[in-house]
């Protein structure tokens, strides 16, 4: 079985000192992420997952951290054409947004991409928003709010369920662009969302684009992702509680009626690199030394690649989880020892691929395409 | 040194003929994928183009509940589109389309903030409020905003995000290794914003943007249109087809830029223009006519129904245009609608014919003849005050724009016309548009 490996990428590394040491400018920079992205996929790795934030130290310090993040949609897009096989994904919240923007932008992102995006649905809760949108969604309790995120979720895919793959005819010799039997409307009212529809791209070429849920905190939230996304992203502190999130979100999908081999697991894990355990350990001291991370953040690995490759299969054959989603805690840094030194020792073990054998991001993650709700329905 | 014209290269995926999907050299089943948009921006940055310009839509093209069958491809997200090639070229500018009526501002200042920093200050915001009712139905709403008040909104938008893209001091971000300060927090300074239709509070999470601003840029033709380009527009994105009625409308928005407190100078007036191109007039002509043979009256009586809010559908398509029932359905009719009007009464136009005018040229300016002719007629328009350049609109890619760089523009470049390469790297310095200092003092 194979491990599948995503990587974050954010300016300077998710170290929130990573600035003090990391050579990419302290500015805004497209063409640093877009060199960044090249090395990810010269390792063959299976996407890069962007807006993944840094978790930066209390907001009274927030002068000495790097926390900006370049909105991940057209920082996705912009990696489109310097790459030809990673997948992209992109974290894009359902806060104050409407999920016709949504479906049309990872529509448009997917055709673009022949197939390689996923969308990251980022679900921050009403506090961090309010103040930048104006107004309270009203949705105070979890339960509440998954219900408006799956309903959310509902209607994204039903928008790009909207066109029937075989909708975009192009037919130049009848003059048939789109076969309007084909498409349809989504006359959609709900709770919260009615859309009528339809979208105006065609069908993505993976169908759907794949659904990234991170990070599920609360039991509801859990119960919500197992329910609905394609790749889930979890945050545990150690290899027991990891497996114990494995079982949980398995069962779970199974209560819901879905066989637990279409869910995808990866646990974030931000990593420290050094050639000796010695190097390894100074360079995470250091960072450390600027400004010490956060107590409740990601969990951290710091040693040789030697033993970061041991790790990454020990948790992957011990099933606490599918793969990893990895937060380099400098970058370029930790991604080029990434790619250089662990990838290697990877390999060699069988357990990563050596060459891309799929062109989209489902294909790279063993995912099968979905049919369109309309064409199931009517054979 | 001698006045510059600007150009725009304008993109409808399958091309602005609404037939040329059908043209033999075209591949339609590429038009929705990276290499094809990659081509048309290569060659625009290699004809030095100021701009690559994106539309949008944010509903199905349909008629009676069904999508129009040999409508071609809607715009697809144009800030994707434009991130995408930003990273393929070096200095040419992206202009991308975003509605201020189905958004929200904090949103969208930084997503345009990004494209900003991404491009290394080569972004334009095409500014909508989205002028198609279907839109609506997609959002929520039971109608479309009314056209006033979408205005209004527009403004208190454009406050916000401009607020916003001022809220980091230029030299906010200091990465001081000594101090262990990354972002001095006294150089930032939070908006707080209580309007009519929004309120927001903080400050972006990006240093501003390298062009201060992105470039603003819109399309109004109506008269809120009009008052809300005086107001707002640096570049127009304009539809006129005739000289006398593009230099009306240019000196309509420059007359009215003082009373917003702005200087008429720093407004650049890019009307459409679809060339077809031939080394004769006759070869040129042979082209149109081919191309317009592909058109399906079903597609072109279906655009000219929309464009007059009219169903002429079970009119005879040999019939004259019905202007009179046209006119009496009592509508606030666009201008190029009663332009349209005024030109079919004229000369005693049939359904077919208008709708062949409609879908070759969604109204805008054509022109059919030698790269040489071409030169004249944009010459003149530009020196006498018709425009400050053009949006290209080619009738399909990638032939009909590699004609259009490799044949019109080193001529317009020999006449001094247009510039042999860029002079700046950032789409304020193309078209010639001052940096905004920053609107509020720390």
């Amino acid at each position: 079985m194979d491990l599948h490996l995503t990587v974050s990428l954010a300016g300077s590394g998710y170290h929130p000192a990573s600035w003090r040491v990391s050579p990419t400018p302290a500015r805004p920079d497209g063409a640093a992420i877009q060199a960044m992205a090249r090395i990810a996929e010269y390792g063959k790795l299976d996407a890069i997952l962007l807006g993944v934030p840094v978790e930066g130290p209390a907001i009274a310090e927030r002068g000495r951290a790097n926390t900006m993040q370049l909105d991940p949609l057209p920082l996705l897009g912009s990696l489109i054409a310097v790459t030809r096989h990673i997948g992209l994904g992109a974290g894009w919240t359902v806060d104050y947004t409407e999920p016709y923007h949504v479906a049309r932008v990872f529509a448009t992102l997917d055709h673009l991409s022949y197939g390689r995006t996923a969308w990251m649905v980022r679900m921050f809760g009403t506090d961090a928003l309010e103040p930048r949108i104006g107004r309270a969604n009203g949705l105070d309790d979890a339960a509440a709010y998954c219900a408006h995120a799956g309903e959310f979720i509902d209607v994204v895919r039903q928008l790009w369920d909207s066109w029937e793959d075989e909708a975009y005819a192009v037919d130049k010799v009848s003059g048939m662009f789109v076969d309007p039997e084909l498409v349809h409307p989504i006359n959609h009212v709900g709770q919260a969302f009615s859309v009528r529809g339809p979208l105006n791209v065609p069908r993505p070429p993976q169908g759907n684009p794949v659904l990234v849920q991170a990070d599920p905190v609360s039991a509801t939230g859990r119960q919500f992702a197992a329910a609905s996304a394609d790749v889930v992203l979890t945050s545990c502190a150690s290899l027991p509680l990891a497996i114990a999130r494995y079982q949980e979100l398995h069962a779970l999908a199974v209560a819901c009626a879905r066989r637990p081999e279409t869910l995808r697991i990866f646990a974030n894990m931000m990593f420290v690199l050094g050639e000796t355990e010695a190097v390894a350990q100074r360079r995470a001291a250091e960072l450390d030394g600027f400004l010490p991370p956060a107590p409740d953040s990601v969990v951290r690995f710091v040693g040789t690649p030697e033993q970061f490759a041991t790790l990454l299969v020990a948790w992957h054959n011990d099933r606490a989880c599918d793969g990893f989603n990895l937060l380099p805690a400098v970058l370029p840094d930790d991604l080029e020892l990434l790619v250089d030194a662990v990838i290697p020792l990877l390999r060699q073990r069988g357990a990563v691929r050596c060459e891309y054998t799929g062109k989209t991001l489902r294909e790279h993650l063993g995912l099968t395409r979905p049919r369109s709700r309309y064409a199931a329905g009517r054979s | 040194m001698k006045p510059r014209l600007h150009l725009g290269l304008f993109i409808y995926p399958a091309g602005h003929h609404i037939a040329g999907w059908r043209h033999p050299a075209v591949d339609p089943h590429g038009i929705a994928g990276i290499d094809y948009y990659r081509q048309a921006a290569v060659t625009a940055e290699r004809g030095k183009f100021d701009l690559f310009f994106v539309g949008d839509m944010l509903a199905a093209r349909e008629r009676d509940g069904r999508v129009i069958r040999e409508g071609g491809l809607n715009n697809i997200d144009s800030i994707s589109i434009t991130s995408a090639l930003s990273a393929v070229t070096e200095c040419l500018g992206f202009v991308a389309t975003l509605s201020t009526t189905y958004n929200e501002p904090y949103y969208i200042a930084e997503r345009f903030a990004s494209l900003d920093h991404i491009s290394n200050g080569r972004a334009g915001w095409n500014i909508i409020t989205t002028a198609n009712d279907d839109a609506a139905y997609n959002f929520g709403q039971k109608s479309h905003m009314e056209k006033t008040l979408r205005y209004e909104r527009a403004k208190e938008f454009i406050d916000i995000c401009t607020a916003l893209w001022d809220t980091w001091d230029d030299d906010a971000l200091v990465a001081d290794h000594a101090r262990g300060v990354f972002a001095d927090p006294a150089r930032i300074h939070p908006i707080d914003h209580q309007g009519r239709f929004f309120s927001v509070r903080g400050a972006l999470g990006l240093p501003r943007p390298p062009q201060g601003w992105p470039v603003l840029v819109q399309a109004g033709g109506s008269p809120s249109g009009i008052e809300f380009a005086a107001m707002v527009g640096e570049t127009i994105f304009a539809a006129q087809s005739k000289l006398d009625e593009a230099r009306a409308y240019r000196a309509a928005v420059k007359e009215r830029m003082p009373k917003y407190g702005r200087s008429s100078d720093t407004l650049k007036v890019l009307p459409g223009l679809s060339p077809i191109l031939g080394s004769t007039e006759q070869e040129a002509r042979r082209k149109e006519a081919e191309l317009d043979e592909l058109i399906l009256p079903a597609v072109g009586v279906w655009m000219l129904s929309e464009q007059m809010r009219f169903r002429l559908y079970d009119y005879e398509l040999d019939a004259r245009l019905p202007c009179e029932d046209i006119r009496a359905s009592d509508q606030a009719f666009t201008p190029r609608v009663v332009s349209l009007l005024d030109h079919a009464g004229r000369e005693g136009l049939t359904i077919r014919a208008c709708a062949n005018l409609v879908a070759k040229s969604r109204s805008h300016g054509t022109f059919v003849g030698t790269p040489d002719q071409l030169a004249d007629h944009m010459q003149l328009w530009f020196e006498t005050g018709g425009c400050d350049g053009f949006n290209i609109m080619p009738a399909y890619f990638p032939d009909e724009l590699d004609v259009f760089v490799d044949q019109a523009v080193p001529v317009l470049q020999r006449r001094g016309l247009f510039r042999t390469d860029y002079e700046g790297t950032m789409l304020r310095d193309h078209l010639g548009l001052a940096y905004p200092k920053r609107s509020r003092a720390a």
